[in-house]
């Protein structure tokens, strides 16, 4: 299989992936039944669990190459990002401050 | 085109994280023997990071297209989730919008939209979230392209400036994450992590977002119900 055909082919999968599941969320959303109370809960709740395993996944290495002083960098950056937040909740501000207290930390 | 350019701004914190990843995979893909174009189409077309990655990897090391096909496909079982959360906050779009907003549905963009669409008037959602996917697609797309065509340049300087530009994609998560942390959804997203954790550390990430998610979400809906027992037992005492 050529490398453009195996790439169209994930991308068509992934798109599908993708897709598929709002089509028939929303189609399915008219027909409303004694479960969708509880089906709309779970999906309020999905948001925060997708992102909260995301951030997991990004912050912790998968292979063990990072050293605890990689690891100190991180959480700082973090808890520095999430302290800015809370000062003033302004995203963009508070990734520049994380990103920002991570480098210099890197540079030391 | 206000709500466009608003959706782009918000764009920039994914679209700083993105392009050092973009360019290590144009990287990849170069010294795995593929040409500049084919690099760039795969980032056009598939827009997934971790399948593109196993794909020029499987692809490099000779194994079997049928074998990378479905090991790049496993990585984004994940995105199964995404149009279910985010279909109540794009009800109103056309199904043309929904079929092109669907494309650009990444980590990172559904987390974004996941946090931020309700806060956005529901007739312009699909104009914000354009703006949301151009941003990081653009970035995903040039990214690769300065990697793939790029010279030595890009090579000496991507072990120094290329983590600490990534780690603007978990700050993203994080704070993101914060507003949502209340009540039931804190207790979701603690369970989540907690067992996300030890699938990822067992190279099982994939899996683990995806049992992690799972069972974040059972557990907040226990904890929901036990809270709500408690209360109506306290209010008949």
């Amino acid at each position: 299989m050529s490398w453009i055909l195996l790439v169209l082919l994930v991308a068509i999968g992934t798109y599908l992936m993708r897709l598929l599941p709002l089509w028939v969320t929303l189609r399915a959303e008219p027909a409303r039944t004694s479960g969708s109370e509880a089906r709309g809960r779970a999906l309020a709740l999905a948001a925060p669990a997708i992102i909260a395993a995301l951030l997991v996944a990004s912050v912790v290495p998968a292979k063990p190459e990072a050293t605890a002083s990689e690891m100190a960098r991180r959480l700082i950056g973090l808890s520095v990002a999430a302290v800015a937040f809370r000062w003033r909740p302004h995203l963009a501000m508070a990734v520049f401050v994380g990103v920002a207290v991570y480098a210099v930390l890197s540079l030391l | 085109m206000r709500d466009w350019l608003a959706g782009l701004r918000a764009s920039l914190p994914i679209a700083v994280g993105y392009l050092p990843v973009a360019v290590a995979f144009g990287l990849a893909a170069r010294s795995a023997g593929l040409s500049v174009f084919e690099a760039v189409f795969a980032s056009a077309a598939v827009f997934a990071g971790a399948s593109q990655f196993a794909l020029v990897g499987l692809a490099g090391a000779g194994s079997a297209s049928v074998v990378a096909l479905a090991t790049a496909l496993a990585l984004n079982v994940r995105h199964l989730l995404y149009g279910p959360v985010l279909a109540p906050l794009l009800r109103g779009c056309a199904r043309g919008w929904q079929a092109l907003l669907a494309f650009g549905l990444t980590d990172e963009v559904f987390a974004t939209a996941a946090a931020r669409l309700a806060t956005v008037p529901e007739g312009v959602r699909h104009r914000w979230l354009l703006g949301l996917v151009t941003g990081a697609y653009g970035a995903w797309v040039a990214g690769t392209w300065l990697g793939a065509a790029g010279g030595s340049l890009l090579v000496a300087l991507l072990p120094r400036l290329g983590p600490v530009l990534a780690f603007a994609l978990p700050v993203l998560f994080l704070v993101l994450l914060l507003p949502l942390l209340h009540g039931s959804a804190a207790v979701t997203a603690a369970v989540a992590a907690v067992v996300t954790l030890p699938l990822h550390l067992a190279g099982r990430t994939g899996l683990g977002l995806l049992v992690g998610t799972i069972t974040g979400v059972l557990a907040g809906m226990v904890w929901d119900r036990w809270m709500t027992q408690k209360h109506s037992q306290r209010e008949i005492e």
